[in-house]
């Protein structure tokens, strides 16, 4: 019964996730563009609010604690977290076709089952973290507008729709428990990890527009090819070059 | 004849490739000692309790960067149109904000620690130093330094994959947008943090 009710609740993000697709694929902006428009951003600065309370009275007394913990365990869940979302890049290096990338990911995730990820026995190979927005983007689909969910934080449409999707490889229907535990590890590494980014941010003349442009750049780093970001680099070499005439 | 100038013309050639190699070698050096200077500067003024010091120390890391250069980059086209007495108090204020950041990360900056990987010669005027830093609470993060050869001086800092100078003119950009006739107010506001 259980099972049925969490198969229903997939097939409903699954839906979900479709209507969102169809409403990036109908807007006609390049996805090489790393401009996120942002119509919602009256709304959005409001949730930035709200999150930004709840990281003041929330996470960041909890990241204060965590901290003292000693070195070996912060990196152990660290890894641990990173190790239970590998299944989710395996599957979208295949889908982008990056081999490599594809068999790193799925060699280093069978080697560190062993440890159930939280230690990593080949700590010197490393892969690009792929998901399913990045799967999106490699396939030319738009962007979407900018949003911020509630303590997830900043999203590109295209980014969230990708989550609700890597959500379901990840899990599968009857994972659910092992969800429960995993997910609270990523947050708490991910708010230790970023604590020094998230400290500018606030001390910004505008934090939201700060998180929005670290997130936007963030992300186009990470999802762009290699060709594309030489291209940039170029850019900003002959730009510079001017400059400096 | 015509074996005496063929000679000569590969002569020339060898000298040319010779003196155009260690002139790069020369550029790629000195833009690796400017970064580890810089580093040392950082970590010396996190470490100092003496204010008189820190005021020297803060000195030279101002004569390591290209402030002029930061502020074309980041203010854009409206930067030649601002008079010199602002153009003074911006490039102070930018640099003073960059002191606030080592200030309010001292103890990260003290046990600062660069490894570094690669220095690429990019186009006639650039230096890129590529490596990475371990702080205390941060390992392995990936960093680029970029110089300029002919000066020797820090043009910008990509911290993975993103550029501090390009980070600052986005979050100037909609600030300037607005106060387009009046930089003092833009100074002002930008800076009132």
């Amino acid at each position: 019964m259980f099972n049925r009710i969490l198969n229903n609740k997939n097939i409903f993000k699954l839906f979900l996730a479709q209507l969102m697709l169809i409403f990036l694929s109908s807007c006609a902006q390049n996805s090489a563009n790393k401009e996120i428009h942002d119509p919602l951003e009256s709304m959005n600065r409001s949730v930035f609010k709200f999150n930004q309370g709840l990281d003041k009275y929330v996470f960041k007394p909890i990241n204060t604690e965590y901290e003292k913990l000693p070195e070996n365990v912060k990196k152990g869940v660290s890894n641990h977290a990173k190790w239970a979302s590998t299944p989710v890049t395996i599957v979208n290096s295949a889908i982008q076709l990056e081999a490599e990338n594809f068999s790193t990911s799925s060699i280093k995730f069978l080697l560190n089952s062993l440890t159930l990820g939280f230690y990593d026995l080949d700590p010197e190979t490393k892969y690009k973290t792929r998901d399913f927005g990045s799967s999106l983007a490699n396939y030319s689909v738009s962007s979407g507008p900018y949003i911020v969910l509630p303590i997830l934080g900043p999203r590109s449409l295209r980014h969230f729709s990708g989550n609700i999707i890597d959500q379901s490889v990840s899990n599968g229907p009857k994972n659910h428990s092992y969800n429960s535990t995993t997910l609270p590890m990523s947050i708490l590494s991910n708010r230790n990890a970023y604590s020094n980014v998230i400290e500018d941010i606030y001390n910004a003349q505008d934090p939201y527009l700060k998180a929005k442009i670290l997130y936007t750049e963030n992300r186009f780093n990470s999802i762009s090819s290699t060709k594309l970001l030489e291209q940039q680099k170029q850019d900003e070499q002959d730009e510079f070059e001017k400059l400096l005439d | 004849m015509n074996l005496k100038n063929y000679w000569i013309s590969k002569l020339i050639i060898i000298l040319g490739v010779f003196f155009l190699n260690s002139a790069n070698a020369d550029n790629k050096i000195n833009a690796s000692q400017q970064v580890s200077n810089f580093l040392n500067t950082i970590k010396e003024f996190a470490s100092e309790k003496d204010s008189l010091i820190k005021i020297k120390r803060s000195d030279q890391l101002l004569d390591m960067v290209d402030l002029e250069f930061m502020s074309k980059v980041t203010v854009g086209k409206q930067w030649k149109t601002v008079d010199d007495s602002e153009k003074i108090i911006f490039k102070r204020k930018l640099f003073n904000k960059f002191i606030q950041f080592i200030d309010l990360h001292l103890e990260d900056f003290k046990e600062i620690k660069f490894q570094e990987k690669s220095i690429k010669l990019r186009g006639q005027k650039l230096v890129y130093v590529t490596g990475s830093i371990d702080t205390k609470k941060i390992k392995k993060l990936d960093i680029t330094w970029k110089l300029s050869s002919k000066e020797n001086k820090i043009l910008d800092v990509e911290i993975e994959k993103i550029s501090l100078i390009k980070t600052q003119k986005l979050e100037m950009r909609p600030l300037l947008k607005k106060n387009k006739n009046n930089f003092s107010q833009f100074i002002e506001i930008y800076f009132s943090n």
